[in-house]
């Protein structure tokens, strides 16, 4: 079921914290990441949620950090479904906004972000490389909260930074606009920030004592307008409408003579 | 145990777009993707302006049922025509002859007919997205050349 207060919050700030209406595909993803993860380091045997949160115990800097990300990240694309299993897990919530004619980004982005790590997101807005008609669905794997989380900013202050861009102002200016009136999220696991394309966040340097473990997912309607990403590279279809379904059944039939008349 | 012989492709490159994309870029994209699916390419070609549409030259390749396992293009966009839509009856007569389709750009591969019905929405979905944008680079054109009212 669609959880309307979320639902009003996300229109009235561009952003939203849902949380998930079916644990068990998020659960499972969660599981099969951490059992893989496990075997790319000396594993010391702990929980899963010490794994993740105490990541940093590995000392992995750097390239070797970002390799054993990119190899973990391509084991997700190799082995997993994950915008179907986040999908399953807020499936309401996303047809909400995006309707039931959905595509999803193909690939996984990851996020291990460990203490005093310095090589995080800096601020931007995903769009307009992002359609305006995609959301954005980041997932913790572990609860986040103040720095070991992301920060995001709502929608009119979005728009007065975009604004003060489009009027001269330096990208500098815009990063700091953004971060001196954006919230840090504190998100369980089991919730997901969902976010438009034009609304501006980043992460701040880990300051805490857990490492941050986060997907990131993107979902459009296929009829949308796309933004600047290649349409087949960046994303598969997910689901279909019975309508969509018997329109491209007819569609087909019209195109297969290579024209529409 | 028998060695598995890798598979062959032909290339078949994009003459639209050799200003942003030359031909030598063309050639590595696509046998970096070949490689990715296990084979290299055996030969190389090309549409040409006048056939660009009606898709001849590979049509003819077709039927002289050459011995490689599919076809590889840049991109699916070679597939999309403004004025008349995707051209499916072209991909549907390769895969019916019993020929892989990928496409090197977009990371799409074809691999049996059903696969071409599955893919469909999105081809659509591609080629409606490339006439949104032919037209409003029309659009912006129309406005840019329009006199000054003063």
């Amino acid at each position: 079921m669609k959880t309307t207060e979320p639902l009003k919050t996300f229109e009235e700030q561009g952003h939203a914290i849902f949380k998930a209406g079916h644990m068990a595909p998020l659960d499972e993803l969660r599981e099969k990441i951490f059992g893989h993860a496990k075997t790319l380091v000396p594993y010391k045997g702990e929980s899963l949620e010490d794994f993740f949160n105490k990541f940093h115990d590995y000392g992995l800097k750097a390239a070797e950090l970002n390799k054993f990300r990119m190899d973990l990240m391509a084991w997700c694309n190799r082995e997993l479904r994950v915008a179907r299993s986040i999908h399953e897990a807020f499936r309401d919530d996303i047809s909400a906004l995006v309707g039931p004619d959905v595509v999803a980004q193909k690939g996984t982005n990851l996020v291990v972000q460990p203490p005093g790590d310095k090589d995080q997101t800096p601020t931007h807005r995903d769009a307009p490389m992002s359609s305006h008609f995609e959301v954005i669905v980041w997932v913790p794997l572990v609860d986040v909260y103040k720095t070991k989380s992301m920060f995001i900013s709502d929608k009119p202050r979005s728009a007065e930074a975009l604004g003060r861009l489009q009027a001269g102002g330096t990208y500098g200016e815009f990063c700091s606009f953004i971060e001196k009136h954006a919230t840090n999220l504190t998100v369980d696991y089991g919730q997901a920030c969902f976010f438009a394309g034009g609304i501006a966040h980043g992460c701040p340097l880990n300051a805490e004592t857990e490492t941050r473990w986060s997907l990131n997912m993107r979902y459009k309607n296929i009829f949308s307008p796309y933004g600047t990403r290649g349409i087949n590279d960046y994303f598969e279809l997910l689901t279909l409408s019975p309508l969509a379904k018997v329109g491209f059944e007819f569609e087909k039939l019209e195109h297969g003579r290579h024209g529409r008349d | 145990m028998a060695a598995i012989k890798p598979k062959a492709y032909y290339s078949c490159l994009d003459m639209t777009c050799i200003r942003i994309a030359p031909q030598a870029v063309q050639h590595l994209v696509i046998n970096q993707f070949a490689e990715k699916l296990g084979g290299k390419v055996s030969f190389y070609t090309a549409e040409n302006t006048h056939t660009r549409e009606s898709h001849e030259v590979i049509l003819a390749k077709v039927n002289e049922r050459p011995a490689v396992d599919g076809l590889i293009y840049y991109r699916l966009a070679q597939f999309l025509s403004p004025a008349k839509g995707p051209a499916l009856e072209v991909m549907r007569a390769i895969m019916a002859a019993g020929y892989e389709l990928h496409f090197a750009v977009d990371k799409v591969s074809l691999l049996k007919p059903a696969d071409l019905d599955a893919f469909f929405p999105m081809l659509s979905a591609t080629a409606n997205a490339e006439r949104g944008e032919q037209e409003r680079d029309g659009l912006e054109a129309l406005l840019r050349a329009r006199p000054d009212d003063d």
